[in-house]
């Protein structure tokens, strides 16, 4: 028995979606961003905070906003989570306000990562030149700039939310991960609100040497998932964030449905029938009672393997029902967020639920007939949606699957 | 959870050893411990030599000790569904793995991108990132069992009381039957050990050490070990830790041993304060003076001495208490199982 379908035995309450908020490439706000979204632009470019001319993928689609100093992730999640937090307009007791963030660590500074390698010593590890150096860098490795918590403290600090402050790293499933733990705490009564989110800062010498060493990041520069000719995703950063609320106030989205599964398959690779995958989007749909969407915000990486399981997984728990879709990638226009990544793509379910602002997959020129789905290509459509899909898969085999829903 | 959740295994690493049983006898007194876990012998490790190479410490820790806990359990079918929820620390990679990329990436004395670009890539191993991700601590040892239900992974000490509430959700919702929860981090990389010296920390008397701690769960089950009654995170924001530990406990009732989990000396000496003034006759025991602090691992190593305390002494009922520098107190209280 799918363990989706034993699902439900509590009495729980509904979760509405009361305010959006994002700091992205294409603007300062969700509300820009979503315009540039709808209109089919695209932020990726040549990286310019430091010369990435060597690196296997020179291009990212950077923030390059002058106030986004110092720690990176916080100063890309604070302005996402006021504007959501404003959007929102909740009125709740603090001790019942809580803070789920995706996140993971923050990154020394390449400048002090080097001169921890030199203090490292030569053949082997010299413990105590090292330290000597890390104490020359004291305030780098401080742990407001590593930790992953550091962002949720930030966030609950500003809007004084004095609830539970959740941390949770999943890769690139962090952010879509946070909103599930969010919407199952306000459904069990462990909080009345929640802000919930997730923030991607990668696009660093470190993260781009890392994810190059892989092989998941694109040699061509080009972010286009579901196309013929992908051949890796592209770095993006920025933060997206969402209000979750048990009153309604006059708020037309709810989460309505979510699932999370493990591959448990391979360390550089997805199940390659899928199946983790499936399992999620099913336990999503199952949860919300329903056997279809309208919308799906898929992950759409842009990588080759992943794109075709993706598409995969969604052909086998949708069906014939797929059809009646419409699919799209927000990576193609901003790349890909890592451990913001989900909550993006979160974000972009809500449009289509709100305002039957449908957003495509920039840079889908040539479907590859191995991803059959019906995409959106070009500018976004305008239609009517009832619910959505938002897909989160993370390196390690981490997948979420969430479902929203226009409630009358 | 009037009855409380069946716990049907246990299984730990830490300075302890290699066997959590025992270890609340050994953890009397002034024992002091290792601040490492001791090396893996080859029969009892998991994968082979190329997946462990890509795992970092806090990973092999998390993977050795999951699958004894399967071992124990028996659960080696239908993993698919099986529920995994973590508390993990700041996954680092070893220095041996990260340096050498940026030794190569040197220019004479200057550090050149170029060559970073061109040379230092292909000095480190290319999985590297694995290590770096913190979910991977997870991962590893899901892979290997091939374990597919619902799952987390929740950052640093409070996050492992937040993992176990989490897995024993999963299983109250039907998510699924079974889930293992816990912790593993390991607070001796030495990035993990200049922060914590430069905070301050360690010269006041934070000793870090390293370990891995997991308990199976279960919807049903016949003579589980112990049983989990409470699971809770709490804001002490506004009224103090002390205050806040000693309220926990009093809203528990009868409480038979008490386990303490703090992270540094505030975190110590408020939970101390706590149980001394309630629970006076009470044994008390101090898990991170006997062990160092093995970071987001700890709470998971003081459930384990609650356990051991349940099955080895005439104890119906223990409490674990954990407390950081996040102002949350985590309170988890369990009682004796049918096998005890």
């Amino acid at each position: 028995m799918d363990p989706a379908d034993r699902r439900g035995s509590l009495s729980r309450r509904r979760v509405w979606v009361r305010g959006l908020g994002a700091v992205s490439a294409l603007g300062r706000t969700w509300a820009d961003t979503r315009r540039a979204l709808a209109e089919g632009r695209r932020a990726i470019g040549p990286i310019s905070r430091f010369d990435a001319a060597d690196f296997p993928c020179p291009v990212a689609a950077e923030v390059t906003s002058e106030t986004v100093g110092g720690e990176r992730r916080v100063a890309l999640a604070l302005p996402a989570a006021r504007e959501a937090w404003g959007a929102a307009q909740c009125d709740a007791d603090p001790a019942r306000v809580a803070v789920f963030v995706g996140s993971e660590s923050g990154r020394v500074s390449f400048e002090v990562l080097v001169a921890l390698g030199r203090g490292a010593g030569g053949a082997g590890f010299d413990a105590g030149a090292f330290m000597a150096v890390a104490a020359e860098h004291a305030d780098s490795l401080a742990a407001r700039r590593l930790s992953p918590a550091s962002v949720a403290s930030a966030i609950a600090r500003q809007i004084r939310a004095e609830g539970s402050v959740d941390t949770l790293s999943l890769a690139c499933a962090s952010g879509s991960a946070a909103i599930i733990e969010a919407s199952r705490a306000i459904q069990l009564g462990e909080c009345d609100v929640a802000l919930a989110g997730g923030v991607g800062a990668d696009v660093d010498p470190m993260m781009l040497a890392a994810f190059a060493l892989l092989g998941a990041t694109s040699e061509r520069g080009v972010s286009c998932p579901f196309d013929v000719r992908r051949d890796g995703f592209v770095l993006g950063e920025g933060a997206a964030m969402v209000v979750l609320a048990a009153e309604r106030g006059d708020s037309v989205i709810e989460v309505a449905g979510a699932g999370r599964t493990l591959d448990g398959y391979r360390i550089t690779a997805p199940d390659p029938e899928g199946s983790g995958a499936r399992r999620a989007i099913r336990q999503a749909l199952v949860e919300a009672g329903t056997d279809s969407v309208d919308y799906v915000q898929a992950h759409g990486t842009s990588t080759p393997l992943n794109d075709r399981i993706e598409a995969l997984a969604l052909r086998r728990a949708l069906g014939a029902a797929l059809d009646q879709a419409l699919v799209g990638s927000v990576k193609g226009a901003l790349g890909h967020w890592i451990a913001g990544a989900g909550a993006l793509g979160f974000l972009c379910g809500c449009e289509a639920v709100a305002n039957g602002l449908l957003l495509p997959t920039a840079g889908l020129e040539q479907p590859d007939p191995e991803c059959d789905l019906p995409h959106i290509v070009g500018k976004a459509r305008e239609r009517r949606a009832g619910s959505a899909l938002v897909n989160a898969f993370g390196f390690g085999g981490a997948n979420t699957s969430i479902v929203l829903r226009r409630a009358a | 959870m009037t009855q409380g959740l069946p716990i049907v295994g246990a299984a730990g690493i830490g300075p302890f050893g290699l066997d959590y049983r025992g270890m609340a006898r050994r953890l009397g007194g002034d024992a002091r411990h290792s601040r490492s876990a001791p090396p893996i012998p080859p029969e009892a490790d998991v994968g082979d030599r190329r997946s462990r190479r890509l795992m970092s410490r806090s990973a092999h820790l998390c993977a050795v000790t999951l699958h004894r806990l399967l071992d124990e359990t028996g659960w080696r079918g239908g993993l698919d569904e099986l529920g995994f929820f973590l508390g993990v620390g700041e996954s680092t990679c070893g220095a041996d793995d990260l340096f050498p990329m940026f030794r190569e990436s040197l220019e004479g004395e200057r550090f050149s991108l170029e060559r970073f670009g061109a040379r230092g890539l292909t000095a480190s191993p290319p999985l590297v990132v694995f290590q770096l991700l913190n979910n991977f601590t997870l991962c590893h040892g899901a892979i290997l069992e091939g374990i597919g239900g619902p799952n987390g992974v929740y950052y640093s000490s409070a996050g492992t009381v937040t993992a176990l509430a989490q897995a024993a959700h999963a299983i109250a919702e039907g998510q699924c039957r079974r889930a293992v929860a816990g912790a593993a981090d390991h607070g001796l990389s030495p990035i993990c050990l200049a922060e914590l010296a430069r905070n301050g920390f360690t010269a006041d008397g934070l000793e870090a050490s390293e370990g891995s701690g997991l308990l199976a769960l279960a919807a049903e089950a016949q003579e589980p070990i112990a049983r989990l009654e409470r699971c809770k995170l709490l804001s002490t924001r506004g009224r103090g830790l002390a205050s806040a530990a000693e309220t926990a406990l009093e809203s528990l009732g009868t409480v038979d041993a008490i386990v303490i989990a703090p992270w540094g000396r505030g975190a110590r000496e408020g939970l101390l304060q706590a149980t001394s003034r309630r629970h006076r006759n009470l044994e008390v025991v101090d898990l991170t003076s006997a062990l160092g602090d093995a970071l987001a691992a700890t709470p998971a190593l003081g459930w384990l001495a609650a356990i051991d305390l349940l099955t080895e002494r005439d104890v119906a009922r223990a409490v674990v208490l954990s407390a950081g520098i996040d102002g949350q107190l985590g309170v988890v209280a369990l009682g004796r199982g049918a096998a005890a």
